[in-house]
């Protein structure tokens, strides 16, 4: 039985972060943690915290996006559209943001699960024996793991770039 | 025979380059301490290991942008770290560097690295006169021409035109060849703008687990070049000597928000006047020194040396922001 109270108030908020990165929807990304502190709650014995609740939230979003990956895709199109109609834009470079989101997120999307969970998980400050430890990597895999990630990920972001065409279309590049 | 053998397996082991994911290993500071110091060897005799080294700095540096980038979602989206002083990429929203503006650093950052290998490597061939002494002078008037970027005299001498600001100007302090870190280390003396003894201030009240939140940060920083991209017209920069070792200086640039941006260990920056800062830092082929200077239209302009080798610029490079 976990401390569910302090587990919630230290990894809370990256994990949120990390799901809404990776999701791209920050509700959904909320649902997915609180999932996984219920979990937490009902595990006997976690012995990387971080890292056990990254694999579970890595593993709930992975069961949920092959159970419908279709509906959800249509809800959050629904969902940007109604928060586009609400937010009013008091700056000008708010569209050129917007598509810098875009183009980040489909340059995300050019990577394989496992690579992009590395690197968002690394950009949470896991360490390499975290990583390792979530993903079921090995410890010596990690580094080439996140090399390759990242290498796919800027390239797939200069290439969109070089199409200029972020905002439209979908996955020119690979 | 076994000693030839024991020398070849050395001299093998010493050839061998690194992979790509070794390298990222070493730079996310995952490497087994035997492990980094192999390859920091390896980098500082290889020429094509170090360009990798720079490329890959350059790509985490690139991915870290683009994953932030990814928070740029309507208000509040974005869950805000505890203390908004450490919110990871805070700066980069409120600067609006996006990964497009971000990827011209990254590639300035390769060429420096690029140039900073080569130097490193031929010295004799490319490093003028050496200059024992250089002069960083007080404060520039905002009115002040910046100095002619390709002048190495004013480079080497004089970073900066220096007529005194409004305010109290700091002193003059001289910069040694071989005392890179001992102006570090006078950096907080030397803090005589009014706003970023404030931040140290700020800095010194910081709690007992901050470190790891700022694990998060550190990719924000970790090429210097990032900083000449983040730096906002009203900024302030604090200095804080590192806790296990005071050697190992902790530099964070502070909006005028008063929101933390990032950080920068093993390193040091000093604010020289409101459009001129000297940061140094060290990587695996020695310590840098970075001039960085910034123009009232949002122009920089940033000279890079190997403080070891004596103050050389190696290279000025200008390029314009968006305003």
């Amino acid at each position: 039985m976990n401390d569910v109270d302090r587990l919630f108030r230290e990894y809370q908020q990256p994990l949120v972060r990390y799901l809404t990165r990776r999701l791209g929807d920050r509700d959904w990304a909320e649902e997915v943690a609180q999932e996984t502190f219920l979990r937490a709650v009902k595990q006997e014995t976690i012995v990387s915290e971080r890292s056990w609740l990254f694999a579970v939230a890595t593993n709930l979003v992975r069961d949920e996006a092959r159970k419908d990956v279709r509906r959800r895709r249509r809800l959050e199109l629904l969902r940007e559209q109604a928060r586009v109609d609400d937010v009013v834009d008091p700056e000008p470079l708010d569209a050129e943001r917007a598509e810098e989101t875009a183009m980040a997120r489909r340059a995300l999307d050019c990577l394989t699960e496992r690579d992009r969970e590395a690197l968002l998980m690394r950009e949470e400050g896991l360490d390499y024996t975290e990583i390792a430890a979530a993903l079921e990597l090995s410890l010596g895999s990690v580094g080439t793991t996140l090399a390759r990630a990242r290498r796919r990920l800027v390239e797939a972001y200069e290439s969109l770039q070089r199409d200029g065409s972020g905002a439209r279309g979908s996955h020119a590049a690979s | 025979m076994n000693r030839f053998s024991g020398m070849e397996a050395e001299l093998e082991d010493h050839m061998q380059h690194l992979d790509e994911g070794t390298i990222h290993a070493w730079l996310d500071q995952a490497l087994p301490p035997d492990e980094a110091a192999r390859a920091e060897a390896h980098v500082r005799v290889c020429a094509e290991c170090a360009a990798m080294v720079a490329e890959a700095r350059g790509m985490i540096a690139g991915a870290s942008r683009i994953v932030s980038a990814l928070d740029a979602v309507p208000a509040g989206v974005i869950p805000r770290a505890k203390p908004a002083a450490s919110q990871p990429g805070s700066l980069w929203r409120a600067m609006r560097v996006t990964p497009a503006r971000a990827a011209l650093a990254a590639s300035l950052l390769f060429a420096v690295a690029t140039m900073l290998t080569v130097r490193h490597d031929t010295p004799d061939k490319i490093v003028p006169a050496v200059v024992s002494r250089v002069r960083v002078a007080p404060a520039p008037a905002p009115a002040t021409k910046p100095p002619l970027p390709h002048s190495p005299r004013v480079a080497q001498n004089k970073p900066a035109a220096a007529p005194p600001t409004d305010s109290s100007p700091p002193e003059a302090v001289p910069v040694t060849r071989d005392a890179a870190h001992s102006t570090l280390g006078g950096v907080a003396r030397q803090a005589a703008v009014p706003r970023a003894m404030q931040l140290q201030s700020l800095v010194g009240a910081s709690a007992p687990g901050e470190r790891r939140d700022l694990a998060g940060c550190y990719q924000i920083a970790r090429d210097s070049v990032e900083w000449l991209r983040s730096i906002p017209e009203r900024f302030a920069l604090a200095l804080t000597p590192g806790r296990a070792d005071p050697e190992q200086h902790v530099v964070r640039a502070i909006a005028a928000d008063g929101r933390m941006d990032s950080v920068l260990t093993q390193s040091s920056w000093r604010e020289v006047g409101p459009t001129l800062a000297l940061v140094t830092f060290s990587l695996p082929e020695g310590r840098r020194v970075l001039t960085v200077q910034l123009a009232a239209g949002g122009t920089f302009s940033a000279q890079s040396a190997l403080a070891s080798g004596g103050f050389v610029p190696v290279r000025i490079m200008q390029a314009t922001c968006a305003p």
